[in-house]
């Protein structure tokens, strides 16, 4: 006998907000298969599915009721989090069959512990036969708050005042985390306060680690300078990706010095062809691609850096300096030049 | 989760990380990835002891929580019948 169900978010045995649960009770099909199918579909349009999820786990009511619960919101937090933290997509991305670079604990470290994350913050729930009670569901929402306000505050600041080195502050977020969890200890249920904190001293031993500088704003950026004399061009992003085309600096054949950083994010530069280049460039994790030069190679892990110099082929008559010191704390570097390779040179 | 665990264990070691971060961060100390990662594999490690099942047959971490429940397994033996 076929029994359908009314469609409603399953409140146990889920991975987020049971809406694919849900929909695979309604179906009387296997939830296994409806996850594959959300996966998938992912694939092709993942912000699509994100918007369809996040619509059903807000609209589609738990099993057993009417109304919208703490649930579904705590469940989508979580959600938020997963996807967030692959945003910082170079730094996780790795290429298989170039060299991995540093220590191999700290390469198993690096992704064991992002794995075990995602699944902790995943199955946190699975297990769960009934909905948070309401007292239960207030006790996440204050564990997760200090955590996230400060993380939201630096992010604020970040974006009010550009021109300040804000790395150092990171640490705090952890101080905020570690003084949550003492002052809970002293409740009658302070488990609720261990995944913020931990998540928070993980961010913050990343920014560290990698010394991040987390200066010059927050998301993408085109910068296109023009010749600046003596003067060095200075081109910074904290979080987020940043273009520097540096095809004009060294117009009239002056020399240039370009000093630019990225804390968390990408670093594409495309230097000019007839150039003398000389380039410093260090991640803290993550890749350097200096394929400007013919015959280099990518270099991927943690704490890498690149010190080469070139010039075109066949130069004839004298050719302009440039010098590119390019920093990344956690993401890529890139330097590109049209379609001349140069070749190096003793600096 | 063991709530004594997360008081006693968990939350003196995330404090002490903390405080090691934000001398890393006043430019006192400098950690480092290999320092970075023990620590946090450290407070992680604690945390995953601190909420693992109390029974040593689940006591493999977060992972135990996709076994099956005795309501799945029910539904199983339901459909095949």
């Amino acid at each position: 006998v076929v029994t359908r169900t009314r469609l409603r978010r399953r409140t146990e045995n889920r991975l987020v907000a049971g809406v694919a649960g849900g929909i695979a009770d309604r179906l009387n099909a296997s939830v296994g298969f409806v996850r594959v199918v959300i996966v998938i579909a992912s694939i092709w349009a993942l912000p699509w599915v994100v918007a369809a999820y996040v619509a059903g786990a807000l609209l589609i009511p738990p099993r057993g009721s009417d109304r919208p619960d703490w649930d579904n919101l705590i469940g989508l937090s979580r959600l938020a989090v997963l996807f967030g933290v692959p945003l910082l997509g170079p730094v996780y991305g790795v290429i298989l069959n170039e060299p991995f670079r540093g220590p191999l604990g700290w390469w198993i470290a690096f992704y064991g512990l992002l794995v075990a994350g995602g699944v902790a913050l995943l199955s946190t729930d699975y297990r769960r036969e009934r909905p948070r009670t309401r007292e239960e569901a207030r006790a996440v929402v204050l564990a997760a708050a200090p955590v996230a306000a400060s993380l939201l505050a630096l992010a604020g600041l970040m974006l009010i005042a550009p021109g300040v080195q804000w790395e150092g502050f990171a640490p705090i977020v952890a101080l905020v985390g570690a003084a949550t969890l003492i002052v809970a200890a002293r409740r009658p249920s302070p488990g609720a306060f261990l995944a913020p904190a931990v998540l928070a001293v993980a961010v913050s031993a990343l920014v560290v680690a990698a010394d991040t500088r987390l200066q010059g704003g927050l998301g993408a950026r085109d910068v296109t300078p023009g010749p600046s004399g003596d003067e060095p061009i200075v081109a910074r992003r904290a979080i987020g990706n940043l273009s520097l085309d540096l095809t004009r600096v060294t117009r009239g054949g002056r020399d240039a010095t370009v000093e630019a950083s990225v804390g968390v994010g990408t670093l594409r530069i495309s230097v000019p062809r007839r150039v003398r280049l000389e380039l410093d460039a260090s991640v803290g994790k993550g890749r350097i691609d200096p394929y400007v030069f013919t015959g280099a190679d990518g270099r991927q892990g943690f704490d890498q850096r690149v010190r080469r110099s070139g010039q075109p082929p066949r130069t004839g008559s004298a050719i302009p300096t440039l010098r590119v010191r390019a920093d990344v704390g956690l993401g890529e570097i890139d330097v590109s030049s049209g379609a001349v390779s140069l070749v190096e040179v003793d600096s | 989760v063991t709530d004594a665990g997360a008081g006693r264990l968990v939350a003196p070691a995330v404090a002490i990380v903390s405080v090691a971060l934000v001398l890393d961060g006043a430019e006192l100390l400098a950690l480092g990835w290999g320092w970075g990662l023990s620590l946090v594999s450290m407070c992680s490690g604690l945390a995953l002891i601190a909420t693992a099942p109390p029974s040593r047959a689940l006591f493999v971490g977060a992972l135990a929580r996709f076994a099956d429940t005795e309501r799945a397994l029910w539904r199983l033996r339901a459909r095949r019948s």
